[in-house]
């Protein structure tokens, strides 16, 4: 089991590797296919906790990013998160959002001065931050949409986001200032939580990520389409940790992930007699897809089998592998109500041919299915 | 003496404010009218340019009609667009809400069978007030890191009647930059004064124009 967790640590931080400013994991109010926008539960917000980051300053046509912001929960117990919701006062291109525990990202007396806090603005490569590292230590907290003033995520009645006890919330930045001079600008994150009993649904991840991308070049300087996919089958897993026969789970959340040569991402479940119902789907997006609630959530109706696919336009003269900031991705992380955290990588990547489209396919096989119960007392 | 002085001094006070008048509108006959020169909202296709940016190369293309933008399109009448988190919406330019502006985007895309490559976009729309002689009028735009193709150059020009205020080029790729100018009037331009604004060579990127405004008469 050790090597297990470390396994999915892994996987799950591989997912959601950084990538500079451009990864965007976190939830929204839009869904894909599967839902409405993710306005979950009752219209009212009930404020819990309240937290102003500090002021930002930007000069006239400054655009920044490096720049971490945190808040110390000081939470004893866990927190049960149903809605958040970010104001900000302009400029915020976007930013992502992290749980993850107060000694992750303490302050770097070297670097930032003996007063530095644990709670306050710095910069991230000062404490070695990461959304790879925050993801894999605790996870994914929120998402702003680009450029947006204000924006609710919530997740439907009963289901909410397990915070564990002394937990930071860190957030990776990037501001870009339009007006025609300085700019000072904060943004104020409200949580509402619920008490434990009155939680149906604890959310766990589960997460893919293609290892194997080989993303053909541009002919001629004639970008390349393609796209390249993986698919696992999920009933081992729910056997062998959970004990049960059959897959049976929600999706309530989506983070799709790749770089500026993805520009699309579809989730589905496929059936045993291959039959597709998918999940979430983004096309036409270049760069930068963010997660999105799925409301009402979305039920496996017995399918075994999880599909991800990427499609990508390939504009360079070389064949783009996964990698960060020149390099591709195609990952997804989805919150489920199954009681497992999965992680699986794409291997062994085969050249399919052309489909109808022109479109070059590829497909991975399913690496080893890695999970474990997450709550072990709710089999 | 006495007389003479008065005299020279009611003449001083009769000449000064028109002196100061000629000042402040250089030559102009109207007061300057500081103000927006721009409706992003505005903005169509334009043929214009021709001697300011050359003929468009025979690769040139640009898809002008919005794609997958059933949700957003027809942009609403003199309003800016919000787009969701995950927008399917494939638009060359757009009125895009941003922060508190309305921007003009110019969204580009690589060539597919549904989304052509759109690298040479000429844009028109009357000017919105009057230019007077030594007026200061500002341009500021925008273009986010550019990637494609490389090598390459990407330029934005934007054109007042007969003069190219702002002629910008870059080789890609290249980070962000907010190209901007304060051009100074050297004659009248009346309302209405046909206005271009012009990206070629992109790739998939975003190129705005964030404002164009008569700045204020700059104060000693």
């Amino acid at each position: 089991m050790p090597m297990r967790l470390i396994a999915l640590s892994t996987i799950l931080g591989l997912l959601l590797i950084a990538c500079g400013e451009s990864s965007t994991p976190g939830f929204s109010e839009t869904a894909g296919a599967g839902g409405n926008a993710g306005g979950g539960g009752s219209g009212e917000f009930t404020t819990t906790l309240s937290h102003t980051y500090e002021p930002q300053m930007l000069e006239r046509a400054e655009e920044t990013s490096d720049v971490c912001q945190s808040w110390v929960l000081g939470n004893e117990e866990p927190l049960y998160v149903r809605k958040v919701r970010q104001t900000n006062e302009g400029g915020w291109h976007h930013s992502n959002w992290f749980f993850v525990p107060e000694a992750t990202y303490r302050p770097n007396e070297q670097l930032e001065g003996p007063d530095a806090q644990l709670e306050g603005t710095w910069r991230c490569s000062d404490r070695g931050f990461s959304e790879y590292i925050a993801a894999a230590a605790g996870g994914v907290f929120f998402a702003q949409s680009t450029q947006a003033l204000d924006e609710l995520q919530a997740f439907p009645d009963g289901a909410a986001l397990e915070i564990p006890p002394r937990s930071v919330i860190v957030g990776s930045t990037h501001l870009l200032n339009i007006t025609a001079g300085p700019l000072e600008t904060a943004m104020t994150m409200e949580v509402e939580a619920v008490p434990a009993e009155e939680v149906q649904i604890r959310l766990t991840p589960f997460s893919f990520f293609i290892d194997d991308l080989a993303i053909p070049p541009a002919v001629d300087g004639v970008p390349t389409r393609s796209r390249t996919s993986m698919m696992c089958d999920l009933t081992e897993s729910f056997q062998e940790l959970l004990g049960k026969d059959e897959v049976d789970y929600n999706i309530y959340y989506v983070l799709g992930h790749y770089h500026q040569w993805g520009s699309a991402f579809n989730l589905s479940f496929v059936q045993e007699d291959g039959s597709v119902q998918t999940v979430f789907d983004i096309k036409n997006k270049i760069g930068e897809p963010i997660g999105s609630i799925i409301d009402p959530p979305m039920n496996n109706r017995g399918a075994p089998r999880l599909r991800s696919e990427c499609g990508f336009i390939n504009n360079t003269d070389e064949t783009l592998r996964r990698g960060f900031q020149y390099g591709e991705m195609c990952d997804f992380l989805a919150y489920t109500d199954s009681n497992l955290k999965i992680g699986a990588s794409g291997v062994n990547n085969q050249a399919m041919g052309v489909d109808e489209d022109g479109i070059a396919v590829f497909e991975t096989d399913c690496g080893p299915v890695i999970g474990f119960p997450a709550y072990p007392d709710e089999r | 003496m006495v007389g003479g002085d008065m005299l020279s001094r009611s003449f001083a006070a009769l000449c000064l404010p028109l002196v100061l008048c000629s000042c402040s509108s250089s030559g102009g006959s109207v007061a300057s009218n500081p103000g927006p020169l721009v409706d992003n909202t505005q903005w169509f296709p334009s043929n214009k340019g021709e001697e300011f940016f050359g003929p468009p190369p025979d690769d040139s293309a640009c898809e002008l009609t919005p794609i997958d933008c059933e949700e957003y399109f027809p942009w609403p009448e003199g309003e800016c667009v919000q787009f969701g988190p995950n927008p399917s919406c494939v638009a060359a330019y757009v009125p895009e809400c941003l922060d508190s502006f309305t921007v003009l985007a110019v969204y580009t895309r690589m060539r597919d069978d549904r989304v052509p490559l759109c690298n040479w976009l000429t844009l028109e729309q009357p000017s919105l007030r009057a230019i007077r002689a030594g007026d200061r009028v500002e341009v500021r735009a925008r273009h986010s890191q550019l990637t494609a193709p490389v090598p390459g150059e990407a330029h934005i020009a934007f054109v007042i009647g007969d003069e190219q205020v702002l002629d910008y080029s870059v080789t890609i790729p290249t980070d962000f930059e907010f190209p901007d100018v304060v051009w100074a009037a050297p004659k009248d331009y009346p309302g209405g004064t046909p206005l271009l604004f012009h990206v070629d060579n992109h790739g998939q990127n975003e190129y705005m124009l964030i404002e164009v405004n008569v700045l204020p008469e700059a104060r000693e």
